[in-house]
């Protein structure tokens, strides 16, 4: 097993009953885990597109969740 | 179609109507081409051979959604090249229902006397003399105008900065609860405005003489079908509402590229407590409002009305842009004084960014520390009096910079970089570097791509196409006057139907999507036509020194495009 912690911004604040903004979410989950699976697991849909990243950069789907590592996880922006 | 002429040296007004080669066009590509026709390229910006042109978009007055924008340009006397900003509320929707494809402000006067240019529901201008607002903040101008012409009027003003003639002054323009908050900030064009000794236009709300649609039948559809695609859109949908555009500062400090303490750092430390999500709980909490239309015929509603413990206004909108250059720039973790500030330069009628960046660079230079929030509103006060200093700060980041000596000054073309670090964000950098207006957060940002993934911003692959790319639509749709936040839809397939649809049934056009991406670079060129006339060489498509010679923490990177790659990009 793996410990992550995740933190979640925009409207996927709301995906989680009881989100702390501050603390984020700690999560436990069998090494060799995905993007993806983390996704599914906090039961963030497609139909939001939600992008992660990690230590400043963009993960794909299929990367594994890095052990020890902070995820954000965010919806589409643009620039304005 | 008519164009309002005003010649401020003789004060006769008179209307045209639009001459056969600018039917068509409206907003940014409009003003390329008037001003590259009527504006002597080397010309005093804040002389009587300038002119600024106030020009709403090809569909601004039409039943397109988002399509308000109220267009301004002339050359700048920030840049000292062409300039075109575009500003949010009520104007330019205004102006497009009386069928104004633009109104041209030209010479003179001589004298101190200050003139408004009213225009009526039937669309008739006339000049009327308003040297009682002499030196009046925007707020009190906007009350008095209202005042005397009645609440059913948009305005565009200035305020003491532009007054002054101070090269950072912005145009404030009203939203839809006539409050001058929207700015068309960038460039300078309060102090070209000024120089014209023009301080407002009051424009009827009420007019209903819009330019007829070639097929009105096939325009209602393709606007249905393009409200229906922002409806859809989860940007447009879902974090505009609730968060607007401060929804950008998670995630651009999660990617190490929000420029922080004067662009030292790419990661802001107290980011958590001024991003847009703290910023909407914090709202929420006072009983302001998250979301409510501050523009004409938006139905994306990312405007918020920032309120204080007490529950009383103090800004609106607080946005991303305002909140990097107040409070990461600066260092300031305070969302009540970044909003207090934010009031205070849309009062004294200054641009955000460029002033918020002046003060991080002073701050940077020693003046006073970072963080000092207090520092920060007495040094803005300062612009509204006029004192000395005041004067040098409303000049920009550059003449600060030169005034303390200060070598870390991150504009580019004498204007400064918006929120997101060229080090980390190479593509902006080719933005910041090439665009005809100088550094610019709306010239073609490719933050969209970045936080996608389909696009590495640290890699140097890819990105001057990418640039181009983003360069050319953003020139279409300143020309078409729809709000930069509605145009992710474009990426769309069914956005961008039926916004080509909606063109063509405007103009009775079969215009392709390669059309438009023609016009889009035809629109550039023509920029960088006026560009080269002034004087300007590919030497100056670049970025200050320090941005190739400093890495940026977290990810200690500089900008690695090199010279030729930079020339190639608007090279059509």
């Amino acid at each position: 097993m793996i410990t992550i912690t995740v933190k979640l911004f925009s409207t996927l604040r709301k995906c989680v009953p009881d989100y702390d903004p501050e603390r984020g979410i700690a999560l436990d989950l069998p090494s060799g885990a995905t993007v993806e699976s983390v996704l599914g697991q906090l039961g963030i849909p497609d139909s939001k597109q939600p992008f992660v990243t990690c230590q400043g950069r963009v993960l794909k789907l299929t990367d594994q969740a890095p052990i020890g590592g902070t995820l954000h996880i965010f919806q589409p922006v643009a620039g304005g | 179609m008519k164009f309002i002429r005003v010649d401020m040296t003789s004060k006769k007004v008179r209307i045209e109507r639009v001459p056969q080669k600018y039917i068509g066009m409206g907003g940014r590509g409009l003003i390329a081409d008037l001003i590259n026709d009527e504006v002597p390229a080397r010309c005093d910006p804040l002389g009587p051979e300038n002119k600024l042109i106030f020009a709403p978009g090809l569909l601004g007055g039409t039943s397109l959604v988002n399509t308000s924008r109220i267009a301004v340009g002339a050359k700048s006397p920030l840049t000292g090249t062409i300039k075109e900003s575009n500003a949010g509320g009520t104007f330019g929707d205004a102006a497009g229902r009386l069928g104004i494809t633009a109104v041209i402000i030209e010479g003179r006067g001589a004298g101190d006397e200050l003139f408004v240019l009213r225009i009526d529901e039937r669309g008739e201008p006339e000049l009327i003399q308003a040297s009682d607002l002499k030196k009046k903040r925007t707020y009190a101008t906007v009350v008095a105008l209202l005042d005397r012409f009645g609440e059913k009027n948009a305005v565009v003003c200035i305020g003491p900065a532009g007054e002054m003639g101070l090269r950072a002054a912005s145009i404030q323009s009203t939203d839809t609860k006539a409050r001058p908050c929207r700015a068309a900030g960038r460039g300078g064009l309060g102090a070209v405005m000024g120089s014209k000794q023009l301080k407002a236009i009051v424009m009827d709300l009420r007019g209903n003489v819009a330019d007829t649609l070639a097929d009105p039948a096939a325009f209602e559809l393709a606007a249905r079908d393009f409200a229906k695609a922002v409806r859809k859109n989860p940007f447009s949908r879902d974090v505009m509402p609730e968060f607007g555009t401060a929804g950008l500062i998670a995630p651009v400090n999660s990617l190490g590229g929000f420029p922080s303490y004067n662009a030292t750092k790419g990661v802001f430390d107290g980011w958590e407590k001024i991003s847009g999500e703290a910023m909407a709980d914090m709202i929420r909490k006072r009983g302001g409002k998250t979301t409510h239309q501050g523009c004409a015929k938006c139905i994306i509603r990312c405007s918020n009305e920032f309120v204080d413990k007490r529950g009383k206004y103090v800004t609106s909108s607080l946005e991303y842009e305002t909140i990097w250059s107040m409070g990461g720039m600066t260092g300031i973790d305070s969302l009540d004084v970044i909003a207090r500030l934010d009031n205070l330069c849309d009062d004294i009628g200054i641009d955000t960014m460029s002033t918020g960046v002046a003060v991080a660079v002073a701050m940077d230079a020693g003046y006073k520390p970072f963080g000092d929030g207090a520092a920060a509103i007495e040094m803005v006060e300062q612009i509204g009096k006029g004192t000395d200093f005041g004067k040098i700060l409303g000049n920009g980041p550059e003449e600060i910079g030169r005034h303390f000596g200060h070598h870390r000054v991150p504009v580019v073309k004498g204007q400064s970089i918006s929120g997101y670090d060229p080090r980390a964000m190479q593509g902006n950098a080719v933005t910041y570097a090439t665009s005809p207006m100088g550094a610019d957060h709306t010239a073609g940002n490719l933050i969209c791509e970045y936080v996608t993934g389909k696009l590495d911003p640290l890699k140097v692959q890819g990105q001057v196409e990418a640039s181009r790319s983003s360069q050319i639509s953003m020139a279409v749709v300143d020309s078409i006057g729809l709000c930069v936040l509605a145009s992710p839809v474009l990426s769309s397939p069914e956005g961008a139907e039926a916004f080509i649809r909606a063109i063509n049934a405007k103009l009775g056009s079969n215009l392709k999507p390669e059309s438009l991406e023609q016009m889009g670079k035809r629109i550039l060129s023509a920029e960088r036509k006026f560009n080269r006339k002034a004087g300007f060489t590919n030497k100056d498509d670049r970025l200050p020194r320090f941005f190739y010679e400093e890495p940026l923490p977290p990810h200690n990177t500089v900008v690695n495009i090199s010279e030729e790659d930079m020339d190639k990009t608007l090279d059509f």
